[in-house]
Protein backbone atom coordinates (compact mmCIF):
# COMPACT_ATOMS: atom_id res chain seq x y z
CA UNK A 1 0.00 0.00 0.00
CA UNK A 2 1.30 3.08 -0.79
CA UNK A 3 1.52 5.83 1.59
CA UNK A 4 -0.22 8.98 1.53
CA UNK A 5 1.78 12.24 2.06
CA UNK A 6 -0.49 15.52 2.13
CA UNK A 7 1.63 16.73 -1.38
CA UNK A 8 -0.96 13.93 -3.30
CA UNK A 9 -4.20 15.96 -2.05
CA UNK A 10 -2.57 18.73 -3.68
CA UNK A 11 -3.07 19.58 -7.15
CA UNK A 12 0.14 21.25 -7.62
CA UNK A 13 2.84 21.57 -4.46
CA UNK A 14 3.00 25.33 -4.55
CA UNK A 15 -0.67 25.70 -3.88
CA UNK A 16 0.36 25.08 -0.05
CA UNK A 17 1.24 28.27 -0.19
CA UNK A 18 -2.62 28.90 -0.92
CA UNK A 19 -3.97 27.34 2.04
CA UNK A 20 -0.96 28.76 4.31
CA UNK A 21 -1.96 32.16 3.36
CA UNK A 22 -5.72 32.15 4.34
CA UNK A 23 -4.54 30.02 7.55
CA UNK A 24 -2.06 33.06 8.53
CA UNK A 25 -5.64 35.35 7.52
CA UNK A 26 -7.43 33.75 9.60
CA UNK A 27 -4.75 33.54 12.81
CA UNK A 28 -4.58 37.35 12.34
CA UNK A 29 -8.28 37.43 12.74
CA UNK A 30 -8.26 35.05 16.11
CA UNK A 31 -5.57 37.53 17.07
CA UNK A 32 -7.01 40.60 16.60
CA UNK A 33 -10.24 38.99 18.62
CA UNK A 34 -8.43 37.89 21.34
CA UNK A 35 -7.13 41.01 21.64
CA UNK A 36 -10.52 42.83 21.73
CA UNK A 37 -11.86 40.26 23.91
CA UNK A 38 -8.99 40.75 26.68
CA UNK A 39 -8.89 44.51 26.78
CA UNK A 40 -7.06 44.68 29.86
CA UNK A 41 -3.84 42.50 28.46
CA UNK A 42 -4.04 44.35 25.48
CA UNK A 43 -4.09 48.11 26.89
CA UNK A 44 -7.48 48.65 25.16
CA UNK A 45 -9.82 49.62 28.43
CA UNK A 46 -10.38 52.94 27.58
CA UNK A 47 -11.99 54.50 24.24
CA UNK A 48 -9.46 55.86 22.48
CA UNK A 49 -7.71 52.98 23.21
CA UNK A 50 -10.20 50.53 21.47
CA UNK A 51 -10.79 52.96 18.76
CA UNK A 52 -7.26 53.54 17.68
CA UNK A 53 -6.68 49.69 17.79
CA UNK A 54 -10.44 49.00 15.77
CA UNK A 55 -8.76 51.25 13.40
CA UNK A 56 -5.65 49.68 12.49
CA UNK A 57 -6.59 46.34 12.80
CA UNK A 58 -9.68 46.63 10.51
CA UNK A 59 -7.54 48.09 8.03
CA UNK A 60 -4.94 45.75 8.22
CA UNK A 61 -7.31 43.03 8.30
CA UNK A 62 -9.10 44.28 5.41
CA UNK A 63 -5.91 44.65 3.31
CA UNK A 64 -5.28 40.99 3.71
CA UNK A 65 -8.88 39.43 3.20
CA UNK A 66 -8.81 41.24 0.28
CA UNK A 67 -5.68 39.37 -0.90
CA UNK A 68 -6.94 36.67 0.30
CA UNK A 69 -10.26 36.44 -1.64
CA UNK A 70 -8.99 38.77 -4.46
CA UNK A 71 -5.83 37.33 -5.61
CA UNK A 72 -5.83 33.57 -3.31
CA UNK A 73 -9.17 32.37 -3.77
CA UNK A 74 -9.40 33.70 -6.96
CA UNK A 75 -6.44 30.80 -7.87
CA UNK A 76 -8.44 28.80 -6.80
CA UNK A 77 -11.30 29.74 -9.20
CA UNK A 78 -9.22 29.16 -11.66
CA UNK A 79 -7.36 26.15 -10.97
CA UNK A 80 -8.58 23.83 -7.83
CA UNK A 81 -6.00 23.88 -5.20
CA UNK A 82 -7.14 20.35 -4.29
CA UNK A 83 -7.61 17.35 -6.33
CA UNK A 84 -10.66 15.75 -4.55
CA UNK A 85 -13.72 17.84 -5.49
CA UNK A 86 -15.21 17.65 -2.09
CA UNK A 87 -11.96 19.34 -0.75
CA UNK A 88 -12.19 21.97 -2.95
CA UNK A 89 -16.38 22.30 -2.13
CA UNK A 90 -15.15 22.67 1.40
CA UNK A 91 -12.19 24.61 0.81
CA UNK A 92 -14.21 27.45 -1.10
CA UNK A 93 -16.71 27.53 1.61
CA UNK A 94 -14.44 28.26 4.33
CA UNK A 95 -12.40 30.56 2.44
CA UNK A 96 -14.48 33.44 1.14
CA UNK A 97 -16.57 33.81 4.36
CA UNK A 98 -13.47 36.32 5.75
CA UNK A 99 -13.73 38.46 2.90
CA UNK A 100 -16.86 38.87 2.96
CA UNK A 101 -18.63 36.81 -0.16
CA UNK A 102 -19.84 33.31 -0.59
CA UNK A 103 -17.63 31.18 -2.40
CA UNK A 104 -19.71 30.68 -5.01
CA UNK A 105 -21.10 34.27 -5.67
CA UNK A 106 -17.49 35.60 -5.81
CA UNK A 107 -16.30 32.78 -8.82
CA UNK A 108 -19.14 33.12 -10.95
CA UNK A 109 -19.15 37.21 -10.63
CA UNK A 110 -14.84 36.57 -11.76
CA UNK A 111 -14.86 33.53 -13.72
CA UNK A 112 -19.06 33.56 -15.84
CA UNK A 113 -19.12 37.46 -15.63
CA UNK A 114 -15.82 38.93 -15.48
CA UNK A 115 -13.39 36.68 -17.71
CA UNK A 116 -16.32 35.64 -20.33
CA UNK A 117 -17.49 38.90 -21.04
CA UNK A 118 -14.13 41.39 -20.13
CA UNK A 119 -14.59 44.92 -20.68
CA UNK A 120 -18.29 44.42 -22.24
CA UNK A 121 -21.58 45.49 -22.13
CA UNK A 122 -21.76 42.17 -19.85
CA UNK A 123 -19.15 42.59 -17.49
CA UNK A 124 -21.28 44.11 -14.61
CA UNK A 125 -17.73 43.45 -12.05
CA UNK A 126 -15.64 46.52 -13.79
CA UNK A 127 -16.34 50.16 -13.60
CA UNK A 128 -19.38 51.71 -15.14
CA UNK A 129 -17.74 53.50 -18.24
CA UNK A 130 -18.55 57.16 -19.90
CA UNK A 131 -19.53 57.65 -23.17
CA UNK A 132 -15.63 58.35 -24.24
CA UNK A 133 -15.40 54.81 -23.43
CA UNK A 134 -13.16 55.64 -19.60
CA UNK A 135 -13.72 54.24 -16.12
CA UNK A 136 -15.79 56.34 -13.59
CA UNK A 137 -13.87 57.92 -11.28
CA UNK A 138 -12.16 55.33 -8.99
CA UNK A 139 -14.00 56.88 -5.67
CA UNK A 140 -16.99 56.25 -7.22
CA UNK A 141 -16.37 52.87 -7.96
CA UNK A 142 -15.05 52.03 -4.96
CA UNK A 143 -17.94 53.43 -2.58
CA UNK A 144 -20.79 52.16 -5.02
CA UNK A 145 -19.96 49.06 -6.66
CA UNK A 146 -19.72 46.53 -3.38
CA UNK A 147 -22.26 45.59 -1.45
CA UNK A 148 -24.69 47.18 -3.92
CA UNK A 149 -23.86 47.17 -7.79
CA UNK A 150 -22.53 43.44 -7.28
CA UNK A 151 -26.35 42.66 -4.58
CA UNK A 152 -28.18 43.81 -7.27
CA UNK A 153 -26.63 42.30 -10.58
CA UNK A 154 -26.03 38.76 -8.92
CA UNK A 155 -29.73 39.50 -7.92
CA UNK A 156 -31.04 39.77 -11.39
CA UNK A 157 -28.76 36.91 -12.57
CA UNK A 158 -30.08 34.38 -9.76
CA UNK A 159 -33.84 35.40 -10.82
CA UNK A 160 -32.84 35.33 -14.92
CA UNK A 161 -31.35 31.64 -14.05
CA UNK A 162 -28.01 32.45 -14.99
CA UNK A 163 -27.03 31.69 -11.19
CA UNK A 164 -28.79 28.57 -10.36
CA UNK A 165 -30.98 29.47 -7.88
CA UNK A 166 -30.88 25.95 -5.61
CA UNK A 167 -26.62 26.63 -5.51
CA UNK A 168 -27.16 30.31 -4.84
CA UNK A 169 -28.94 29.59 -1.46
CA UNK A 170 -27.23 26.86 -0.27
CA UNK A 171 -24.24 28.63 -0.75
CA UNK A 172 -25.30 31.69 0.87
CA UNK A 173 -26.80 29.81 3.94
CA UNK A 174 -23.33 28.06 4.70
CA UNK A 175 -21.84 31.60 4.16
CA UNK A 176 -24.26 33.33 6.80
CA UNK A 177 -23.46 30.56 9.12
CA UNK A 178 -19.87 30.56 8.88
CA UNK A 179 -19.83 34.77 8.46
CA UNK A 180 -22.08 35.06 11.37
CA UNK A 181 -19.59 33.50 14.10
CA UNK A 182 -17.96 36.48 15.48
CA UNK A 183 -21.08 38.29 16.16
CA UNK A 184 -22.70 35.32 18.35
CA UNK A 185 -18.92 35.92 20.02
CA UNK A 186 -19.22 39.73 20.86
CA UNK A 187 -21.49 41.81 18.47
CA UNK A 188 -19.85 44.85 18.49
CA UNK A 189 -16.08 42.76 17.46
CA UNK A 190 -18.38 41.37 14.86
CA UNK A 191 -18.99 44.89 13.45
CA UNK A 192 -15.83 46.18 13.77
CA UNK A 193 -13.16 43.28 13.41
CA UNK A 194 -15.02 41.55 10.90
CA UNK A 195 -18.08 43.52 9.63
CA UNK A 196 -15.80 46.74 8.70
CA UNK A 197 -12.41 44.58 7.58
CA UNK A 198 -14.64 42.91 4.91
CA UNK A 199 -16.08 46.93 3.66
CA UNK A 200 -12.50 47.38 3.43
CA UNK A 201 -11.30 44.34 1.80
CA UNK A 202 -13.95 44.73 -0.69
CA UNK A 203 -14.09 48.29 -1.57
CA UNK A 204 -10.43 49.08 -0.86
CA UNK A 205 -7.80 46.50 -1.59
CA UNK A 206 -10.41 44.48 -4.02
CA UNK A 207 -11.84 47.44 -6.07
CA UNK A 208 -8.48 49.30 -6.56
CA UNK A 209 -7.05 46.68 -7.56
CA UNK A 210 -10.10 45.69 -10.24
CA UNK A 211 -9.66 49.15 -11.32
CA UNK A 212 -6.16 49.56 -12.06
CA UNK A 213 -5.62 46.18 -13.84
CA UNK A 214 -8.17 47.29 -16.73
CA UNK A 215 -8.01 51.41 -16.36
CA UNK A 216 -7.31 52.37 -19.98
CA UNK A 217 -8.31 49.62 -21.71
CA UNK A 218 -10.27 48.49 -24.44
CA UNK A 219 -12.02 45.05 -25.19
CA UNK A 220 -10.46 42.50 -27.21
CA UNK A 221 -10.32 43.12 -31.21
CA UNK A 222 -8.24 42.50 -33.77
CA UNK A 223 -6.71 45.79 -33.57
CA UNK A 224 -5.85 46.02 -30.50
CA UNK A 225 -5.83 41.95 -29.08
CA UNK A 226 -4.06 42.23 -25.71
CA UNK A 227 -4.80 46.05 -24.31
CA UNK A 228 -7.63 44.21 -22.63
CA UNK A 229 -5.69 44.35 -19.57
CA UNK A 230 -2.79 46.04 -18.04
CA UNK A 231 0.35 44.16 -16.72
CA UNK A 232 2.51 45.25 -13.97
CA UNK A 233 6.37 44.01 -13.84
CA UNK A 234 7.59 45.05 -9.91
CA UNK A 235 9.04 41.57 -8.73
CA UNK A 236 8.35 43.02 -4.90
CA UNK A 237 4.82 42.95 -5.88
CA UNK A 238 5.07 39.73 -7.73
CA UNK A 239 6.56 37.79 -5.45
CA UNK A 240 4.07 39.25 -2.59
CA UNK A 241 0.84 38.77 -4.49
CA UNK A 242 0.77 35.27 -6.23
CA UNK A 243 2.65 36.74 -9.68
CA UNK A 244 -1.47 38.51 -10.14
CA UNK A 245 0.63 41.49 -12.08
CA UNK A 246 0.80 39.17 -15.26
CA UNK A 247 -2.78 40.06 -15.68
CA UNK A 248 -2.39 39.97 -19.58
CA UNK A 249 -1.38 36.77 -19.66
CA UNK A 250 -3.61 36.09 -16.76
CA UNK A 251 -6.61 36.83 -19.00
CA UNK A 252 -5.24 35.45 -22.15
CA UNK A 253 -4.73 31.67 -20.76
CA UNK A 254 -6.36 32.07 -17.09
CA UNK A 255 -5.48 27.96 -17.09
CA UNK A 256 -2.20 28.65 -16.94
CA UNK A 257 -1.01 28.21 -13.22
CA UNK A 258 -0.28 31.16 -10.52
CA UNK A 259 3.56 29.73 -9.91
CA UNK A 260 4.44 29.36 -13.83
CA UNK A 261 3.07 33.10 -14.89
CA UNK A 262 6.91 34.45 -14.22
CA UNK A 263 7.78 31.62 -16.93
CA UNK A 264 4.89 32.27 -19.30
CA UNK A 265 5.80 36.08 -19.38
CA UNK A 266 9.40 35.80 -20.15
CA UNK A 267 8.27 33.54 -23.46
CA UNK A 268 5.77 35.83 -24.63
CA UNK A 269 6.87 39.08 -23.47
CA UNK A 270 8.52 40.42 -26.90
CA UNK A 271 4.92 39.04 -28.95
CA UNK A 272 2.68 40.83 -26.36
CA UNK A 273 4.73 44.10 -26.65
CA UNK A 274 4.75 43.97 -29.87
CA UNK A 275 1.24 43.44 -30.14
CA UNK A 276 0.65 46.40 -28.25
CA UNK A 277 1.02 44.87 -24.89
CA UNK A 278 0.77 47.53 -21.32
CA UNK A 279 3.62 46.76 -19.23
CA UNK A 280 4.29 49.30 -16.00
CA UNK A 281 7.11 48.63 -13.91
CA UNK A 282 4.96 48.85 -10.33
CA UNK A 283 2.36 46.83 -9.05
CA UNK A 284 -1.53 47.38 -8.20
CA UNK A 285 -0.41 50.04 -5.02
CA UNK A 286 1.67 52.59 -7.03
CA UNK A 287 -1.15 52.12 -9.63
CA UNK A 288 -3.09 53.19 -7.25
CA UNK A 289 -1.50 55.40 -5.61
CA UNK A 290 -1.10 57.20 -9.20
CA UNK A 291 -4.81 56.86 -10.60
CA UNK A 292 -6.43 57.67 -6.86
CA UNK A 293 -5.29 61.40 -7.02
CA UNK A 294 -8.00 64.00 -6.60
CA UNK A 295 -6.30 66.38 -8.47
CA UNK A 296 -6.75 65.78 -12.28
CA UNK A 297 -7.75 62.18 -12.20
CA UNK A 298 -7.85 62.27 -16.11
CA UNK A 299 -4.50 63.36 -16.98
CA UNK A 300 -3.70 60.77 -14.18
CA UNK A 301 -4.89 58.11 -16.24
CA UNK A 302 -2.84 59.77 -19.10
CA UNK A 303 0.45 59.36 -17.17
CA UNK A 304 -0.29 55.82 -16.37
CA UNK A 305 -1.08 54.75 -19.81
CA UNK A 306 1.95 56.11 -21.05
CA UNK A 307 3.93 54.54 -18.38
CA UNK A 308 5.69 51.67 -19.29
CA UNK A 309 8.38 49.69 -17.83
CA UNK A 310 11.86 49.13 -19.15
CA UNK A 311 12.55 47.25 -22.24
CA UNK A 312 8.47 47.51 -22.69
CA UNK A 313 7.75 50.51 -24.52
CA UNK A 314 5.42 50.32 -27.47
CA UNK A 315 7.28 49.62 -30.19
CA UNK A 316 6.83 52.85 -32.01
CA UNK A 317 9.03 54.31 -29.45
CA UNK A 318 11.78 51.77 -29.28
CA UNK A 319 12.09 52.34 -32.82
CA UNK A 320 12.68 56.53 -32.66
CA UNK A 321 14.70 56.03 -30.01
CA UNK A 322 16.77 53.39 -31.94
CA UNK B 1 -4.99 24.99 -21.20
CA UNK B 2 -2.76 22.62 -20.16
CA UNK B 3 1.08 24.21 -19.78
CA UNK B 4 3.82 21.76 -18.87
CA UNK B 5 5.80 23.12 -15.64
CA UNK B 6 8.62 22.31 -13.65
CA UNK B 7 7.90 21.59 -10.56
CA UNK B 8 10.38 23.45 -8.10
CA UNK B 9 11.17 22.31 -4.50
CA UNK B 10 9.60 24.22 -2.02
CA UNK B 11 11.67 26.71 0.22
CA UNK B 12 10.37 28.37 3.37
CA UNK B 13 11.52 31.94 2.80
CA UNK B 14 9.23 31.93 -0.20
CA UNK B 15 6.97 30.57 1.44
CA UNK B 16 7.47 33.54 3.67
CA UNK B 17 7.46 35.92 0.92
CA UNK B 18 4.41 34.92 -0.38
CA UNK B 19 2.53 35.34 2.93
CA UNK B 20 4.66 38.30 3.84
CA UNK B 21 1.33 40.36 4.35
CA UNK B 22 -0.75 38.50 6.76
CA UNK B 23 2.35 37.67 8.60
CA UNK B 24 3.08 41.27 9.17
CA UNK B 25 -0.54 41.97 9.72
CA UNK B 26 0.15 39.30 12.76
CA UNK B 27 3.17 40.95 13.88
CA UNK B 28 1.96 44.18 14.45
CA UNK B 29 -1.16 42.84 16.02
CA UNK B 30 0.60 40.85 18.29
CA UNK B 31 2.96 44.04 19.02
CA UNK B 32 -0.46 45.97 20.32
CA UNK B 33 0.57 44.32 24.03
CA UNK B 34 4.10 45.55 24.01
CA UNK B 35 3.83 49.42 22.12
CA UNK B 36 0.02 50.09 22.68
CA UNK B 37 -2.73 50.74 20.40
CA UNK B 38 -1.42 54.43 19.23
CA UNK B 39 2.03 53.39 18.42
CA UNK B 40 0.61 49.94 16.50
CA UNK B 41 -1.94 52.29 14.59
CA UNK B 42 1.00 55.24 13.41
CA UNK B 43 3.21 51.52 12.82
CA UNK B 44 0.06 50.34 10.64
CA UNK B 45 0.36 53.54 8.38
CA UNK B 46 4.26 53.67 8.06
CA UNK B 47 3.79 50.35 6.73
CA UNK B 48 1.11 50.84 4.24
CA UNK B 49 2.73 54.16 3.19
CA UNK B 50 6.09 51.71 2.38
CA UNK B 51 4.27 49.12 0.49
CA UNK B 52 2.25 52.20 -1.51
CA UNK B 53 5.72 53.62 -2.38
CA UNK B 54 7.79 50.16 -2.94
CA UNK B 55 4.60 48.14 -4.29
Amino acid sequence: MRARTPRRLLARPEDVHCLLFHAFCLGAYGLAFWLWLHPEDAGLSSLPARLAFVAGASFLLGWISGIDVGVNFHNHAHRRVFRRPWLNRWMARTWTFSGGWPALFWEYAHVTVHHANLLGERDWTLPHRRPDGSFENIYRYLLCHWPWRYGRHLWADIRAGRLPWASAWREFGWFLLFWSVPFWIDPWMGVWLWALPHWLANCVTMGSGMYVQHAGCVPRSGVAPVRHSNGFLSRFFNRTMFNIGYHVEHHDHPGVHWADLPAFHDERRDELIAAGAHFVPYGYYGAARRLATLRDPDAALREFTADHAPGCEPPASQAESA
Amino acid sequence: MAVPHPTRPLRPTEIAARSLFPLVAIGLLASVVWIGPWWFLVATFVWWRVVTLVG
